[in-house]
């Protein structure tokens, strides 16, 4: 009886992140690209069950269902090295093929019309399941498969599964736009944050600006392929589940994992921070001194967290850390002292708060240079600058209505204000979640 | 040390007296009228015998045998020649002297006869048959006399120089047997071993002669100890006690025990120690381990005495080394033992999260029940599922294999005297309260995981067990308020969203309180607490295994004190019950507080199915359900205006919260009370739950 989950990728994003996900995955469990069990394999003391099953000759497939309304990702998954991976029912490609035009109406409307296809896959995959635990999208929140399709499933996944956990992996877009050829996004963008603020339990935001920062910086690449910034996020994601797979004391399934992490139901949209990154062999030339305390430590500087947020202001609520590799329990007392004592990280004034930490297993297939490796999962009121901003960008084009006609029947006027008001609200709750006096809140 | 040259205890009178013929002092010539007379009766010149006579009767009595003219007195203790005899007084002074070794003799072989025959002990006959052993030389003496009074070649005075050597000799003798008395086992070696460094050679080599004869037994028994295990000592003359009555399972800790009056003197009560554990390791080798084939390499096993001490030690050091890497080996390898402490630790300590988190879930229903109404065989089926559908199905089926169910109340645990193996319980109680998971073993593993240990790995699991609970309650707790926020409010502003929406927030926000003590709890439990002493464990259990010569004993402290330090930080031990208390008194307002939650989401769900109903309102069926539900919760009233779900449970609520804090608080403040302090790790706990206090600002909704 674990507790499954089912992957949902939609759309370009979705699915290029979600290969670079299976592809680690893999990689972790031991699992060759055809799904069978390395012979090395065989003592992980990991649970492959949670996001894979096994078919009746034993080799594994992805609990993943990959949607997309063009197909030229999925062709290439198709006929990548992964191609017999996946479980061939289990994609859904729109056969017209057009694609959703970068546009979320489009996206929302295709999905509704093939909406009972859709569910039938995710029925299918549920009943396939023990004790289904919940659902994970994959997607990006800008373009239009991605943001419309995955917006309708999100809606459709609560009125179908009321009582199943759903958390996104949303990329959002580039700030003010820059460098997007999708000039609707604003609006794609405000659409679908009114679906991830409803409809989700937690959100994982990856901000496009702070994930090429990174590998510009970080892990010094110039131009970073898009497979590169896949590969991190994809590390990312296999990271925060981490303690599902592999299962110790606590933690072991995703409602305990986030529970911590979101008090009120709405300020659920987390940050991560990875330390230290890497993501291919060449890029290990500078290989850092971990300790739990380093670790720690630089879990908290911006920048390694993936969303560009200033979190030196506002507060966090909620952090988990999870460490994983060679790890004396006792050093993570000594860092959580040091943490206070230099006050690092500065939480909420309504409650009480600190940062949790999980030491979790590695797998033991996958060989790092570094000794301890870190995962941060925080919940800081400023995120919703990000959302500000996302506000104002759609506001500039909202006011004059620019290309509003491009959702000419999809989408009323009245929905995208709703969804401002929405996600203003958000805003705003996070803003009070600031204050001492949060307990008095009304979001009504 | 002793003087050797004491008289020996019934000296033969100089100036010995014939009594018949005397009525008055036998010191003095009696003073008479005629001297002569008085000379010829004392001289007694009577009548007359010749030397060779004499001799013979003198040879005789050194056998203590009487002869014609000498013969024992018993009244006197003494040989007496007969008064009768002519003999110039000088030389029966002489025959007298020489008497005294017959006298002697007779002593000695009187004291090697009484104690040979069997019931007396091992040591003792061993003493007697060093000094018997001696005699041989007497033996020797008397026959080249006996020879040579036949050939007439022997006189009086030659005897009496002859004799001088085996004087010393036999009045050593004597002082042995005098000594030995009723001593028996250790206390004779001993005291012999004090006379053994005696300043005078002669002394000192006859008395280390004699001891390592009288030793022979002792090293006999160490012999067999130390090599085979087994006790030959039917006289209790040996260090090492058994008790017959100790089952096999308490075989190492209370069958063999050290009988310190039985240690002589020359081996210290740490080697004697270490004699008593290294048969102990055997007989836990071959009883408890079914072992029988293994031996000390037979080389070692060569003939002990007590004249080469150091060779003795040597051997006993090489004979602990292997029994103590046996048993070992036997132990880890055969029995797999690491693999039972780290079952101990995921399955009893809750390390296998996720068979934990089956466990807790699909028993549920099942613990709600009345302790006395749950079927056994239901809980070993869902204990069965358990670990099929978790990672415990990897694990060795002999490990699990090894879990068990038991019902048992917490009182059981602590009085030690009850039998934890009786399943059925008269005493009330849910099923919660008396759940325990435990864990069988079987000899040997039974002499490491004892009862008494297994009942502390049982108080660990019921308090971790209670902790993941209530946690678990909070998650679901979660999942409902999160299935209220994002399923039934969404965004509608319906009526039921904004009269729940100001009390769940509340409720959110206490939720969060208590998943932070919860979670702070367990992170405490079990990355400061059990996941440190098991490092500690670990680095013990290879250090023992290294060293080569740990053993099964210092193994077992180690263990003992694993769990008796978890006991003492996860505060279960005794002292800190007033802490244990307090925590659960915690525990017990957050159980509260789920059920509340549940009361508020069942309402809030069924309002919800009434708002949504009015808004269809074309479909009389639902109409009906829709009167129904609104009567019931209205009391007959119009629809659902007049439910008041801050009148319901706000006050309550607010209860449930002050509890929870004062509660929280107080916890924290016993955590922190200097009697409690002096352990270091429980700062760890109070550092944790305070990591960033927002407390002064905490603030009550609803005013």
């Amino acid at each position: 009886m674990p507790r499954e989950i089912i992957t949902i990728q939609a759309g370009q994003c979705g699915n290029q992140v979600g290969q670079e996900f299976w592809k680690q995955l893999t990689l972790e469990h031991g699992i060759n690209n055809e799904g069978a069990l390395e012979d090395y394999a065989t003592q992980g003391g990991d649970r492959k069950d949670v996001f894979f099953y096994q078919a009746d000759d034993e080799h594994y497939i992805p609990r993943a269902v990959l949607i997309d309304l063009e197909p030229r990702v999925i062709h290439g998954i198709r006929n990548g090295p992964y191609r017999r991976l996946y479980n061939e029912e289990n994609i859904y490609i729109s056969k017209e093929g057009g694609g959703a035009g970068n546009n979320w109406g489009s996206g929302y409307t295709q999905a509704e019309q093939v909406h009972e296809e859709l569910m039938e896959v995710l029925e299918r995959e549920a009943d396939n399941s023990d004790s289904l635990e919940g659902f994970v999208l994959l997607h990006s929140v800008a373009g239009g498969t991605g943001s419309g399709v995955g917006s309708y499933l999100l809606e459709k996944i609560n009125d179908r599964f009321p009582k199943k956990l759903v958390t996104t992996y949303s990329v959002f877009p580039s700030s003010s736009g820059q460098g997007s050829d999708v000039t609707v996004q604003p609006y794609n963008s405000m659409l679908t944050l009114k679906r991830l603020t409803l409809n989700a339990d937690a959100v994982i935001v990856l901000d496009n600006t702070a994930l090429n920062q990174i590998v510009v910086d970080r892990l010094h690449i110039q131009n970073p392929s898009i497979e590169q910034t896949n590969s991190l996020i994809a590390k990312v994601i296999a990271a925060t589940t981490t303690t599902l797979r592999y299962p110790g004391y606590m933690n072991n399934d995703l409602v305990g994992l986030i529970a911590s992490l979101v008090p009120t139901p709405k300020c659920h949209f987390l940050m991560t921070g990875y330390t230290p990154l890497t993501i291919d062999k060449a890029n290990q030339l500078n290989v850092q001194k971990t300790s739990v305390l380093d670790v720690m430590r630089r879990l908290l500087q911006p920048k390694n967290i993936m969303v560009s947020c200033p979190t030196k202001k506002g507060c966090y609520i909620s952090i988990l850390n999870i460490i994983q590799g060679d790890v004396d329990p006792t050093q993570v007392h000594k860092s959580l002292h040091m943490i206070r004592k230099r006050n690092l990280a500065r939480f909420i004034p309504w409650g009480p708060a600190s940062i949790q930490v999980v030491l979790a297993k590695r797998s033991p297939y996958v060989q790092t240079t570094n000794r301890v490796n870190g995962l941060m999962m925080a919940n800081h009121t400023s995120v919703s600058n990000l959302f500000q901003q996302m506000v104002n960008d759609f506001n500039t084009m909202f006011k004059k209505k620019s290309f509003i006609h491009k959702f000419d029947k999809a989408v009323d006027i009245s929905e995208f204000e709703d969804s401002r008001e929405v996600v203003c609200n958000l805003i705003n709750e996070y803003k009070q979640s600031e204050q001492p006096d949060y307990v008095k809140f009304n979001s009504v | 040390m002793q003087q050797t040259q004491v008289s020996v205890g019934k000296p033969v009178k100089d100036d010995m007296m014939p009594v018949p013929l005397s009525n008055g002092s036998a010191d003095a010539p009696p003073a008479m009228s005629n001297d002569y007379d008085a000379y010829k009766e004392y001289e007694n010149t009577s009548f007359e015998v010749s030397e060779d006579e004499v001799l013979r009767d003198v040879i005789y009595a050194l056998q203590g045998i009487d002869g014609k003219h000498v013969k024992y007195d018993s009244v006197e203790d003494c040989f007496q020649i007969d008064p009768l005899v002519g003999m110039p007084r000088s030389t029966r002074d002489q025959i007298s002297k020489l008497c005294e070794l017959g006298w002697m003799y007779m002593r000695i072989s009187r004291f090697v006869q009484e104690v040979s025959g069997y019931g007396q002990g091992l040591v003792i006959q061993a003493f007697a048959s060093a000094i018997e052993h001696e005699l041989s030389h007497y033996y020797k003496l008397i026959a080249v006399l006996e020879q040579q009074l036949a050939c007439n070649s022997i006189t009086l005075k030659r005897l009496t120089v002859w004799s001088a050597e085996p004087t010393d000799r036999l009045r050593l003798m004597l002082i042995l047997v005098d000594m030995a008395g009723n001593r028996r086992g250790s206390s004779l070696t001993s005291e012999l071993y004090a006379l053994s460094s005696h300043g005078d050679p002669f002394t000192r080599n006859f008395v280390r002669n004699v001891l390592s004869r009288t030793c022979v037994p002792i090293f006999s028994f160490i012999r067999s100890w130390v090599f085979e295990g087994i006790l030959e000592d039917p006289f209790e003359e040996f260090w090492v006690a058994s008790d017959e009555n100790v089952k096999i399972d308490e075989l190492w800790k209370s069958k063999y025990s050290l009988r310190s009056s039985m240690i002589p003197s020359f081996i210290n009560v740490e080697f004697a120690e270490q004699i008593l554990s290294i048969g102990r390791t055997i007989n836990f080798i071959t009883k408890c381990c079914e072992d029988n084939e293994w031996q000390v390499d037979q080389a070692y096993q060569i003939t002990l005495t007590f004249d080469d001490l150091q060779k003795l030690e040597s051997v006993i050091n090489i004979a602990a080394k292997a029994t103590n890497k046996r048993v070992m080996d036997l132990l880890f390898n055969k029995y797999k033992l690491q693999a039972h402490f780290s079952a101990l630790k995921q399955y009893m300590l809750l390390g296998q999260g996720d068979f934990i988190q089956h466990l807790l879930e699909m028993i549920s229903p099942d613990l709600n029940k009345p302790g006395t109404s749950i079927v056994r065989h239901t809980l070993l089926g869902i204990l069965e599922s358990a670990i099929r559908s978790s990672n415990a199905q990897y694990d060795d089926p002999d490990i699990t294999g090894r879990l068990d169910i038991r019902m048992i109340s917490d009182n059981q645990i602590t009085s030690s005297n009850k039998n934890i193996s009786q399943m059925h319980q008269t005493q009330d109680g849910m099923g919660w309260d008396m759940f325990t998971l435990t864990y069988i073993v079987n000899p040997p593993l039974d002499t490491i995981f004892t009862k008494d240990v297994l009942r502390v790995y049982i108080r660990i699991f019921k308090h971790l067990w209670r902790i993941k609970r209530v946690d678990a309650m909070l998650d679901a707790t979660w999942m409902k308020h999160q299935e209220l926020a994002k399923v039934a409010f969404g965004h509608r502003k319906s009526n039921v969203s904004r009269k729940f929406q100001p009390i769940l927030h509340l409720c959110n926000l206490l939720r969060h309180e208590m998943v932070h003590f919860c979670n702070n709890l367990q992170y405490y439990f079990m990355f400061e607490v059990i996941e440190n002493q098991w490092q500690t464990l670990v680095d013990k259990i290879k250090k023992i295994k290294e060293l080569g010569n740990g053993d099964l004993k210092s193994l077992i402290e180690a263990h003992e004190k694993y769990v008796k330090d978890i006991i003492r930080q996860a505060l279960l031990s005794r002292g800190q019950s007033n802490l244990k208390s307090q925590l659960d008194k915690t525990i017990n307002i957050i159980m509260q507080f789920v059920n509340m939650q549940d009361m508020i989401y069942a309402d809030a769900i069924t309002l919800l199915k009434v708002d949504r109903m009015d808004d269809s309102e074309e479909d009389e069926d639902l109409n009906v359900v829709n009167g129904n539900v609104s009567s019931m919760l209205n009391g007959g009233g119009n629809g659902m205006s007049d439910y008041g779900v801050v009148d319901k449970f706000g006050n309550k609520l607010l209860e449930v919260q002050r509890l929870f804090r004062e509660n929280e608080r107080l916890f924290v403040q016993m955590l922190k009370s200097p009697s409690v302090q002096h352990d270091n790790m429980l700062q760890y706990l109070t550092f944790r739950l305070e990591f960033m206090t927002g407390g002064d600002e905490q603030q009550s909704l609803l005013t």
